[in-house]
């Protein structure tokens, strides 16, 4: 059964615009407290309304990367394998497969930080 | 600065009082001052101690706080050691004053000078007030380590049995364990600091978390190194590599020495003082190395709030935060295959 508007990620968005408009009234203190919390609301509406994840072909690539076990998880056997040194030598496969996993969470945790042009290190 | 928590407790300024008394004579009085609120693993009270004489002295207590499973940080005792040390040598620390023990009753810890300055690594790197140092501070980073690196492996003989010490790689993957969550990235990063892993050269007494946001800093430059709780013995390029984690640039990832300093400026202070070599290759394989330990840091933090009781918005935002280290971890493998 569907709940009543608004979704849950509209709830949690509702709550952290009002706290976006109290950042002027408070001290700096809790000026610091109050953007951690902004940050938190963000990945929990982010996470609850995108649900990002693998698609079903890439966990079939994944088991076959890692030779997952049936009752393995893929993540978990990934893990394995790279401990293990089973994917030294399928290493651009291994990353890439890493890589996605790290950008599935950066999708939640700040999306933003996956399209900016890097402010990166231009000589020693 | 709030003063809240502990030092509002009547009790707790008692027991303080009571200890300062048995060092400094039964007239010494305690005023609590304050407690840095957005500290991280121990317990940091402000008070001043008026002695007979009437001179009121600021002083610091710290205290073991961190119980959690895995405790990567160096009991208070083998901390003092190191601030008597480095006090001794002339370098710039909190003066040691002493340590606590049974008889206080407040837990292990101890209590050191205050220093006034800045340790807010933003206000660090562009208040204008430290424009005149900022041009001077990664070489003068270079010259401290060199010192501590000087401290000597004899000298240092409590810190031997820390797991750094034995094999830093090992004991980064030994505390992931701890944490019973899968992270790729950092099997990823474990990996290739393996296959990568530095072999031969000199073992040195370390700081272990010499890093922007860890020393106190004045219109005249460094005036206190901080936070000793990591040390270790190992490489000595570890602590250079540890200074320019990107996550201790805060922001300016431009300038890789703490977000304020040029690499060259560094490693050269660092060579004339310590006569070593600086390997810019090796300095970034302990930079991957600081980001893969950082984000383990924050795994415990994350568990810590999970399963551990010390609930809080801070604990809870580092156990996300792992992904974005995990991101800059793989930006600097990119393109980095092992040989």
């Amino acid at each position: 059964m569907n709940q009543d508007q608004p979704a849950a990620h509209d709830l949690v968005s509702t709550v952290r615009e009002y706290l976006e408009g109290l950042a002027g009234t408070l001290s700096e203190e809790h000026r610091f407290d109050l953007r951690v919390a902004i940050h938190l609301l963000g990945i929990a509406e982010r996470e609850i309304r995108d649900r990002p994840d693998l698609g079903d072909e890439e966990r079939v690539a994944l088991r076959g990367l890692t030779g997952a076990g049936e009752d393995e998880d893929e993540i978990d056997a990934l893990c394995r394998a790279l401990r293990a040194g089973d994917l030294d030598d399928r290493w651009d496969a291994a990353f890439a497969a890493v890589l996605r996993t790290v950008e599935l969470k950066m999708e939640v945790v700040r999306p933003s930080a996956l399209k900016r042009p890097e402010n990166r290190e231009v000589s020693r | 600065m709030t003063a809240s928590k502990a030092l509002d407790e009547p009790a707790f300024v008692e027991r303080l009082a009571r200890a300062s008394r048995r060092r400094f004579g039964t007239r010494a009085d305690v005023v609590p001052v304050g407690e840095p609120s957005m500290g991280g693993i121990n317990h940091t009270a402000i008070f001043e101690v008026t002695e007979t004489n009437g001179v009121a002295r600021r002083l610091v207590l710290r205290r073991e706080t961190y119980e959690g499973v895995g405790n990567p940080f160096l009991p208070s005792h083998k901390q003092y050691q190191l601030l008597e040390l480095a006090h001794a040598r002339g370098l710039p620390v909190p003066e040691p004053v002493f340590e606590l023990d049974s008889a206080d009753d407040l837990g292990r810890g101890f209590v050191m000078g205050f220093v006034e300055g800045e340790t807010l690594p933003r206000r660090i790197n562009s208040d204008p007030q430290f424009d005149a140092i900022r041009p001077g501070l990664a070489a003068r980073c270079g010259e401290l380590l060199a010192a501590i690196h000087d401290f000597g492996l004899g000298a240092t003989g409590f810190l031997a049995d820390v797991p750094d010490t034995a094999d830093p790689l090992a004991a980064q993957r030994e505390r992931l364990d701890l944490y019973r969550e899968p992270h790729p990235a950092l099997e990823l990063g474990l990996r290739w600091l393996e296959l990568n892993r530095p072999i031969g050269g000199e073992t040195v007494s370390l700081h272990g978390d010499f890093r922007n946001g860890n020393f106190i800093v004045n219109e005249t430059g460094i005036v206190a190194i901080l936070d000793w709780e990591c040390s270790h013995h190992g490489r000595p390029l570890e602590d250079l590599g540890w200074l320019c984690v990107p996550s201790w640039r805060f922001g300016n990832l431009a300038r890789p020495v703490g977000g304020f300093g040029a690499r060259k400026d560094l490693y050269a202070a660092y060579e004339a003082a310590s006569g070593r070599k600086v390997d810019d290759d090796e300095v970034r394989y302990w930079e991957i190395f600081g980001m893969v330990r950082w984000a383990i840091l924050n795994v415990m933090q994350g568990f810590g709030h999970v399963h551990e009781g010390r609930r809080s918005m801070v604990w809870a935002a580092c156990g996300r935060n792992v992904a974005m280290v995990e991101h800059e971890l793989m930006q600097a493998l990119s393109g980095r295959a092992p040989e």
